[in-house]
């Protein structure tokens, strides 16, 4: 007799995934801030090229530049993994999930894998097409660009693309914890924009040592061009990738635990 | 068969279940009856997995809900109608759910149609009202052609002639040879949908039985009129029996018809009226649960609200 297995799930939540509107929508954004904004700063940094100083001019990394999109697109992720779990739990719908596959895990892992799958190919895409059309908006006379030909390139490219997937996954931990969509989306906000504000507000010594940890510092770090001169030092890109990676499994490994423990 | 044992279910202070044991039997549709607030719902949600019971235990079929390998082909269950993404067409939420338990497409379709929502079956759940949501609940739970069923409150919204439907469509499924467990805090409702019946207040069982074994725990009362009030009373009094005056009637509660009238036919008593007044199983609910139930409305007064 067929039975309920983990690729059975998969395909459950893909199909759950796919079918509602707000995706298309939420992935059409993230594509468009990364793109739309990648080419914006691409422009307006060309346009002031040639205005910089000779410190500036030294610092330039038109990796990060064309990349910049990312920074804002990181929202919209976030929304779309937060929405995975807390959608249930606000409608109500988990109950029906689970009264279909009593294995919170498999359910868990599923969601978490289609996640994961659907964000990274969005964003890997984005970041290709971000960093493809603001190496053309910025080449001219005088500004270097970055080919994808250079192997730490394509790194930044490549996890710019991972960074997006890593934070959505942020998003979908923070759901797990929190279950419901106001209060996730609000914590994912602090976590990027608040805690950083309040860093900088901190003597140089402690924001020096603390500023590098914050998840929108681990995404600068993994979309530089590596030894970039920077205001705050900041780990190289694989330490970086490698924090973010634990910030993530740490706070899936609490909403799993909670969820396996929790009534619904 | 559903099978409850000795199943507590504590919310902090608040016992929603409190040692409860009934078995669920096939073959037979059995209502699960309480007052808003008793614990149906909480119960189900046990029996189901999805609440942790504080001790005891519910098994279906002689296991346990999370050691089922498909279990919507065991179990299917309507719990809440409304709990469903607005967003998703309702033919894709039950693709999602066949998708998980690996039923096929062509299923979807046919409980679609047994529910009657075909034409629909494209439009966006959210946009449902609470009858057609109640309809796509059962069809949910039948997708897997499961032998043990439970719907929650399922005709709360429907129409009469979706009511009418339901309860034929109950017990067509129970002389299927299927458990059918389906909750209500109507009476009304449930004197006409099932068989048997399984009564709790406050989280504990009141009783349980058929229609004729709740029928009987109520007392009947017999009306008794008579112009000969003071040979009537003496009677009463000499039988031991308990009577209230009512307007210009003696009503006398839990003695059989036949006996009072063989007695006051024997005693001489002349007598304008005899009748039995019958316990409608309301009733017979009502004075069950009386002592249990958690919100009581005060009764309106004319013209005073």
């Amino acid at each position: 007799m067929p039975r309920v297995s983990i690729m059975s799930v998969i395909r459950s939540e893909f199909l759950k995934l796919r079918t509602l509107r707000s995706t298309w929508l939420s992935f059409a954004i993230t594509a468009a801030l990364t793109i739309g904004f990648g080419a914006l700063i691409s422009y307006l940094t060309k346009m002031q090229f040639p205005k910089m100083s000779f410190i500036e001019k030294a610092t330039f990394d038109p990796i990060a530049i064309s990349l910049v999109g990312t920074l804002f697109a990181q929202f919209a992720v976030g929304v779309i993994g937060a929405l995975m779990i807390t959608s249930e739990f606000v409608s109500g719908s988990i109950r029906t999930t689970l009264a279909a596959v009593p294995s919170r895990m498999r359910v868990l892992v599923a969601k978490a894998a289609v996640l994961k799958f659907s964000v990274l190919i969005v964003g890997l895409a984005s970041a290709f097409a971000a960093f493809l059309l603001g190496q053309l908006i910025m080449s001219g006379p005088g500004i270097p660009t970055a080919t994808l030909a250079d192997a730490n390139t394509l790194r930044a490219v490549l996890l710019a693309g991972l960074y997006l997937m890593l934070l959505s996954l942020l998003g979908f931990g923070l759901g797990l914890i929190i279950r419901q969509t106001a209060g996730t989306i609000s914590a994912f906000v602090s976590i990027l924009l608040v805690l950083p504000l309040i860093t900088f507000l901190l003597p140089a010594a402690w924001r020096d040592a603390i500023a590098k940890f914050l998840p929108s510092s681990l995404g600068r770090s993994m979309m530089s061009a590596p030894g970039s001169i920077t205001d705050i030092p900041l780990f190289g890109p694989w330490v970086a990738t490698g924090v973010l990676v634990g910030y993530v499994v740490l706070l899936i490994g609490i909403g799993a635990f909670l969820f396996e423990r929790r009534d619904v | 068969m559903i099978e409850v044992q000795h199943l507590t279910k504590r919310f902090g202070d608040n016992l929603a279940v409190d040692d409860l044991s009934c078995s669920v039997k096939p073959g037979i549709v059995t209502g699960f009856l309480g007052p808003n607030g008793s614990g149906k719902s909480t119960t189900m949600r046990l029996i189901l997995g999805l609440n942790s019971p504080t001790s005891g235990t519910a098994t279906i079929n002689g296991q346990r809900f999370a050691e089922l390998k498909a279990p919507l082909r065991e179990v299917g269950a309507l719990l809440d109608a409304k709990a469903l993404h607005p967003g998703r067409s309702a033919r894709n939420q039950l693709v999602a759910l066949a998708l998980s338990n690996q039923i096929s497409l062509s299923r979807v379709d046919e409980v679609l149609d047994i529910v009657g929502l075909t034409d629909v079956a494209n439009r966006r759940a959210g946009d449902f009202s609470l009858g057609m949501s109640q309809r796509l609940g059962i069809a949910s739970a039948l997708l897997g052609d499961p032998g043990t069923l439970m719907f929650d409150e399922p005709i709360n919204g429907l129409d009469p002639e979706g009511i009418r439907w339901v309860r034929d469509f109950f017990q067509q499924l129970a002389d299927e040879g299927r458990t059918v467990l389906v909750s209500s805090h109507l009476m009304s409702e449930m004197a006409l949908t099932a068989d048997h019946f399984i009564i709790i207040g406050r989280g504990r069982m009141i009783t349980e039985g058929s229609k004729e074994e709740l029928a009987q725990s109520g007392t009947g009362s017999v009306h008794v009129r008579t112009p000969l009030h003071q040979a009537f009373k003496q009677l009463v009094v000499e039988k031991q029996w308990e009577m209230r005056e009512e307007a210009d009637a003696f009503v006398i509660e839990g003695v059989p018809v036949a006996e009072i009238g063989d007695l006051t036919f024997a005693a001489g008593i002349p007598l304008h009226e005899l009748s039995a007044r019958e316990v409608s199983l309301e009733d017979a609910f009502m004075a069950l649960t009386a002592g249990s139930v958690e919100y009581t409305g005060r009764r309106m007064r004319k013209g005073k609200l």
